[in-house]
């Protein structure tokens, strides 16, 4: 399996399913529903094939970084998640 | 695939160990979750959870990470740890989503198997600054040998090191 497969896997049904349920907590929270639905477009953007082909030609030049002991953080707060 | 994954923790977590700041690395959060289990074979339908998660970002787009939590409903406990991708802007704080892959594991027969899943997440700063430690987070991945999806909707306390 490649990167990509990896990333494709993850940006079907586990994509499908968190919008399902922010989709689902907008209707029982209708104030929240612009906020959801900013995060659920994103969602959407983010799992394009287009976007995950191009990000995972960027990764293995991360990985080797890493591989060397050259760190890069970043501040992401779905690490959190 | 398994083997290369593990491969690939365990040196993110030997190496993140060397970094010259490690509060840049390294993040520890406390939090809560709806939870929501589905499929044929389990019995927890959805649960309040209460736990933490640990974090090491490596690079601009990739981290490991884990968390554990105990469901009061059905008492509970589960654990995760993967790594995970940035899909979004990078430099973004305040928001961000991540694709990847964990391990789940969990004290009931009724969350088991151990398996791996794939899984889909983001986190929001409502107010990065009023309240800069405090995010909205949200994930839901699904179980390579079961099947089965779960999903989380929560809030997390991020704990500066």
């Amino acid at each position: 399996m490649t990167i990509l497969d990896l990333l494709l896997k993850a940006a079907g049904a586990p994509v499908a399913r968190l919008i399902e349920v922010l989709e689902a907590a907008a209707v029982k929270a209708p104030d929240l529903a612009g906020e959801i639905g900013g995060i659920v477009a994103a969602l959407k953007s983010a799992a394009s094939t287009e976007n995950l082909v191009k990000l995972a030609s960027e990764l293995p030049a991360e990985i080797a970084n890493i591989a060397r002991g050259k760190l890069a953080p970043r501040d992401h707060p779905r690490d959190l998640a | 695939m398994k083997f290369l994954i593990a491969c690939m923790m365990i040196s993110c977590m030997a190496v993140s160990a060397q970094a010259a700041d490690l509060g840049d690395v390294v993040k520890l959060a406390a939090g809560v979750n709806g939870a929501w289990f589905d499929g044929t074979t389990t019995a927890f339908n959805a649960d309040f959870e209460a736990g933490g998660n640990a974090a090491a970002s490596l690079s601009p787009h990739l981290s490991w990470v884990g968390a554990a939590y105990y469901g009061f409903d059905h008492s509970y406990f589960r654990w995760s740890t993967g790594g995970r991708v940035t899909v979004t802007d990078t430099e973004n704080p305040n928001f961000s989503v991540g694709l990847g892959i964990q391990y789940h594991g969990a004290s009931e027969a009724e969350l088991k198997p151990a398996e791996w899943a794939p899984d889909a997440s983001f986190g929001w700063l409502p107010a990065p600054d009023r309240w800069p430690a405090l995010a909205v987070i949200g994930q839901a991945g699904y179980g390579l040998e079961t099947n089965r999806t779960r999903a989380i909707l929560g809030l997390r306390y991020r704990i500066k090191l």
